[in-house]
């Protein structure tokens, strides 16, 4: 190496070893709001734990409960004493005097073993049992289907104890299943209820809150549009079209117009203007370096309002329209980006309990459409629309879980509120490093009407 | 490690809040130069320094209190900028064979700022930009530079043989005012 000369690694490594800059004084400001963002998120995750564990816990108490219920009467038929317990319904009606139904045509079915001594007795034991495939049809309760099943194979075990169980045993699943179709035949085939009506319509409106949840990309971005960014509550309308499969399971379909989106503050805008003849104009855009840029988790928001409006309105009442300094910065703006979709779900719904007051829990997928999309600028007179995120995916699919009650208020007509959870599973702008998926939670209620 | 340091990181790991932005405030000038030797802006280079803290203040119980702290903290925001290079798939894979009497020297009066160098580091495509700063800024050698990025070693040899030629490129073509400017600024 000549003595006038030396290696540029040398002279790199020699300036910027130890080399201090001072950073920009929002990065601590955006770290300390992530860190202690994802302290809340931890404290509501070890809460979400908890609670899921409590569910769990429930409903596998509830579950064994119900199977050490409902086993009871089977083991009740198998027990030497051969004692059954009375279903506190038909107690009920035989305490208050009430006539008990007798079982209806059909019940128990052809070629089911029969006892001769049914409807005999002075306790009212024989009616009380009689009573059962009744009300088994008419409340279409499984386990009262058990019950009268086991009742006529009882009454089997009481003529003949000693050889007619050990046949009775061997034949039991095949029998059950014979004895529990004949009663849902009977209870779907009732005309008083309409509940034999597989299709109904109905229409629902629901105040709906709508956010996003962002993966992928760096940490850092999703941190800034998390503290900037809150979810908006829109409504969304719902038209619904279901048939029923059997006694429990519905397949729904129908029309959701849904508006999701998201409210951003402190806007993060890029203004540059130019200077011609003494005149000064917002620069020609060059996307995204076109100017002014809302930046925001869903993309580039452009602007597309003349730059003369921009510039005229810049002192709107005491407001700005968007920020006119020229650079990079944060605005005290505040911008609401609407999307608006048409979503047709295919949904699955499974009816958990009986009566009058049903519980449905359904969950499916949605195919959505996006008809749109539109930014809001707000302002205390009003809002003005300043255009539309570009780039959005305009088919997307998303996951749909729902829990509701159905309440009949007639006898085609019935009553449903539900609670109802969507959840994107494609991300809308396939052009960020992030993927970002609207979800939305919505309070439905509505009418619906069995045909 | 000074009382002091020790008992900033004991407060970090407790997760307390006081402690945090005190070694943030130590730290960053330092490694915000660091983030600008691979960042293509200060806005990116923002992103790698918010990314990397929060890095810090996540795994500062797995550090193991042996050799430099801040060399730790380094390593993590270099670590930072690598995988974001990585997920942004900015590695291009070259092979091409480099001349042993290839020249890298430039005028020994060549005093430039440190503003200008890094100026000239950020011109560089992100590739060149990572290895030229990993090699001869932080000394870390191809079989190292080529493990931490997931290139081939002969990648890592193009992409510094490229970065030295442009930069003493950048550097030939400074003006003669420019120079006499930056000297006079000396």
């Amino acid at each position: 190496m000549s003595e006038n000369k030396r290696h540029i690694d040398d002279l790199f490594r020699k300036e910027l070893s130890g080399h201090k800059a001072e950073p920009p004084a929002e990065v601590w400001s955006r770290i300390s709001n992530h860190l202690a963002e994802k302290k809340r998120a931890a404290i509501i995750h070890v809460f979400t734990r908890a609670a899921a564990g409590v569910a769990v816990l429930l409903g596998l108490g509830g579950g064994l409960l119900y199977f050490i219920t409902r086993d009871s009467l089977g083991d009740n038929f198998l027990s030497p004493e051969n004692k059954l317990t009375i279903p506190s319904e038909i107690e009920m009606l035989h305490a208050s005097g009430q006539t008990l139904p007798e079982a209806p045509a059909g019940i128990p079915p052809a070629g089911f073993p029969v006892d001769d001594r049914q409807g005999r007795g002075k306790t009212g034991k024989q009616e009380k049992l009689a009573a059962i495939p009744a009300l088994a049809v008419q409340s279409g309760k499984h386990d009262l289907h058990r019950a009268a099943e086991t009742t006529h194979l009882m009454h089997i075990s009481y003529k003949k104890p000693d050889n007619i169980i050990s046949g009775t045993l061997a034949a039991a699943p095949a029998l059950h299943t014979q004895y529990v179709n004949a009663i849902e035949e009977k209870w779907l085939s009732r005309t008083e209820t309409g509940r034999r009506k597989r299709w109904q319509a109905g229409i629902m409106i629901a105040p709906n809150y709508s956010y996003r949840s962002l993966s992928e990309g760096t940490q850092g971005r999703k941190a800034g549009y998390n503290s900037a960014e809150t979810g908006l509550l829109t409504l969304t309308g719902r038209i619904t079209i279901g048939y029923r499969i059997n006694t429990r399971i519905s397949l729904q379909t129908g029309m959701d117009m849904q508006t999701l989106g998201q409210d951003i503050g402190r806007l993060k805008v890029n203004t540059t203007f130019i200077n011609r003849e003494g005149r000064w104009y917002l620069s020609p855009g060059k996307s995204p370096e076109s100017s002014p840029v809302v930046n925001n988790s869903l993309g580039h928001i452009q602007p597309d309002i003349a730059s003369e409006e921009i510039l005229r309105n810049r002192n709107y009442g005491s407001e700005r329209l968007l920020s006119t300094v020229p650079g990079r910065h944060e605005d005290m703006g505040r911008v609401v980006q609407e999307l608006y979709y048409l979503q047709a779900p295919v949904i699955l719904q499974y009816r958990m309990l009986d009566g009058n007051t049903g519980m449905v829990v359904s969950g499916g997928l949605g195919v959505n459409f996006l008809t749109g999309n539109s930014v809001m600028l707000k302002l205390q007179g009003g809002s003005v629309n300043i255009g539309k995120t570009p780039g959005l995916r305009n088919l997307s699919l998303s996951g749909i879980l729902g829990i509701g009650l159905e309440s009949k208020i007639g006898e085609n007509m019935s009553l449903v509120f539900e609670p109802r959870f969507t959840h994107f599973l494609t991300t809308v702008n396939p052009d960020l490093d992030h993927r970002h998926h609207p979800w939305a939670i919505s309070f439905s209620g509505g009418i619906f009407h069995a045909f | 490690m000074t009382d002091k340091l020790d008992e900033i990181i004991n407060g970090c790991i407790a997760g307390n809040r006081h402690s945090q932005e005190e070694l943030y405030r130590i730290l960053s000038p330092g490694m915000y130069a660091v983030c600008l030797q691979y960042a293509s802006d200060h806005e990116e280079a923002s992103d790698f320094m918010q990314e990397g803290f929060i890095r810090v203040f996540t795994k500062i119980s797995s550090y193991r209190r042996e050799g430099s702290f801040e060399g730790w903290v380094r390593r993590i925001m270099i670590n930072t900028a690598l995988q974001f290079l990585r997920k942004k798939k900015q590695f291009v894979i070259l092979n091409e064979e480099i001349t042993e009497d290839a020249d890298y020297e430039v005028p020994s009066e060549c005093e430039l700022e440190k503003e200008d160098l890094l100026k000239m580091i950020r011109e560089l495509p992100a590739n060149q930009r990572m290895v030229f700063s990993l090699y001869a800024i932080e000394g870390y050698n191809h079989m190292e530079i080529a493990e931490m990025a997931g290139i081939p070693e002969n990648t890592s040899k193009s992409h510094l043989h490229r970065a030295r030629i442009a930069l003493k490129g950048m550097i030939n073509a400074l003006s003669a005012s420019d120079k006499q400017r930056l000297r006079k600024n000396v």
